[in-house]
């Protein structure tokens, strides 16, 4: 027997919050999965200004919120929300420079959130060559207007004029006198920002503040390690493939079928093959293992 | 089906399969373990390779049934909270791109260390040759293996 199961909501909260209840458990129908994403509804300080809300269910995949971008936590640390996956390329940890260099926060204070239909704002497809020319454009500009927000509260709560602060690794402070400070937590932590955007579509994606000219980025620039390669060598990293859904016990791609792209004269390289149709649907079957014999290709290259 | 035992990075299991299941689903599915990964299915990519016996094994084409010794799997590689040194050299060099394949590729480095403790260029060439990849970062698999080859220390030490 096999089933179509909602998409994506399902599989993402299957993808996220997988833990190691085994098929078993699911095929009982007890695989009630888990969602969490680490931003949480973590109480915080009172929010200094009126704007403020008590925290609740965010991000949303609205590209016109800040909050959807960006969540300061109450330790003063920070989760960024992007409409990009990361193929292995380094763009995620591209990502979280660019922002952290516009925010103003240390990197290892940070963590990022990539390709979540609903929780992060949607930009599309993921490639390689794009994403840090046009894609993380959005994300320098939100990252820079959170800042601009910051400073504003920061103004309001030490009572000066917003020119006359400095911000550094998520504190803002008197230029004039350092000790005179406010953290980024005590101004939003586990609050919203509750602040409108601007721009056509989410390539556009702006705020009312400028990003920084290139000499004064710090992150940007640092050979950093990729963040997710520990967890791809020791096996704890989830893939798609360790996705699982309530009720399945196997799941396995179907109906595909091949053909040669027509090559140019000019390629000198074997023709790839690609498929021609891509049917994908989700088996629960009470024999995996003559259900994946049956639906494996056969006589076929992938590519 | 029938009760099957198995010995897995040191643990005994007992699992109720067709004896004919392939290795590789009985670790996924049964033991959920995320080390090993379907790629191929053919025992051609190298992405389900275990350890049994010290030799990298292609768990998608092996009958669970067959199997009579410790399986290792990549889970399996750490001791002690520590990661095996091969490991702390993937991410020192930075040697995975998306990552899918690593499992073969650092089991089967970790099969050649092992009996071939001071491998050449070469060597390490020939024995990764059967773990196939596609995003083109074999230097860097060949730099990380070099570098536990020399003992080099973790990035990050002696600083």
């Amino acid at each position: 027997m096999s089933g179509r199961v909602r998409l994506p909501k399902a599989v993402e909260a299957a993808i996220v919050g997988l833990d190691r209840s085994s098929r078993r458990s699911f095929l009982k129908g007890s695989g009630a999965l888990v969602f969490f994403l680490g931003a949480g509804s973590l109480p915080g300080a009172d929010a200094p200004a009126d704007r403020l809300v008590a925290a609740g269910p965010w991000p949303d995949p609205d590209f016109l919120q800040l909050d959807t971008w960006i969540v300061v936590h109450p330790d003063n640390t920070a989760t960024f929300y992007v409409g990009k996956t990361d193929g292995g390329q380094g763009t995620g940890t591209a990502f979280r420079q660019l922002m952290c260099d516009e925010l103003d926060i240390a990197y290892d204070s940070t963590r990022l959130v990539m390709g979540c239909t609903d929780t992060t704002p949607d930009q599309g497809g993921s490639g390689g060559s794009d994403a840090i020319e046009r894609d993380g454009w959005p994300m320098r500009r939100v990252a820079a207007e959170a800042r601009r927000v910051l400073l504003e509260l920061g103004g309001q709560h030490l009572g000066v004029a917003v020119d006359l602060l400095a911000v550094s690794n998520a504190t803002i402070a008197l230029k004039s006198d350092p000790s005179r400070k406010v953290t980024f937590a005590e101004l939003v932590g586990g609050k919203r920002f509750n602040v409108k955007l601007s721009g056509r579509n989410v390539d556009a994606t702006t705020g009312q503040a400028a990003v920084k000219p290139v000499n004064e980025l710090r992150v940007v620039g640092q050979p950093l390690q990729r963040y997710y390669i520990p967890g791809k060598v020791d096996g704890s990293q989830k893939w798609a493939v360790d996705m699982k859904l309530p009720g399945m016990v196997h799941a396995a791609m179907w109906g595909l079928r091949w053909r040669a792209q027509p090559c140019s004269a000019s390629m000198s390289l074997p023709c790839p093959m690609y498929p021609a149709s891509f049917a994908w649907s989700v088996a629960a079957t009470t024999s995996p293992w003559s259900a994946s014999a049956r639906s494996r290709p056969s006589g076929q290259r992938s590519n | 089906m029938s009760l099957v035992k198995l010995q897995v990075n040191g643990a005994t299991h007992e699992v109720d399969v067709d004896p004919s299941t392939p290795l590789l689903y009985v670790l996924r599915n049964d033991l959920d373990l995320r080390g090993p990964r379907f790629g191929c299915g053919v025992g051609q990519c190298s992405a389900c390779t275990v350890l049994i016996d010290g030799k990298a094994v292609r768990s998608c084409i092996t009958p669970v049934a067959a199997v009579r010794s410790e399986i290792t799997t990549l889970e399996g590689l750490a001791t002690d909270g520590n990661l095996h040194p091969l490991q702390q050299a993937w991410i020192d060099e930075q040697a995975a791109q998306c990552g899918y394949c690593q499992n073969g590729q650092i089991l089967t480095a970790k099969a050649l260390l092992d009996r071939n403790p001071k491998p050449s260029d070469a060597e390490i060439r020939e024995a990764m040759d059967g773990a196939l990849r596609r995003c083109m970062t074999y230097f860097r698999v060949q730099a990380a293996i070099k570098r536990v080859v020399s003992g080099a220390p973790a990035a990050g030490e002696g600083k």
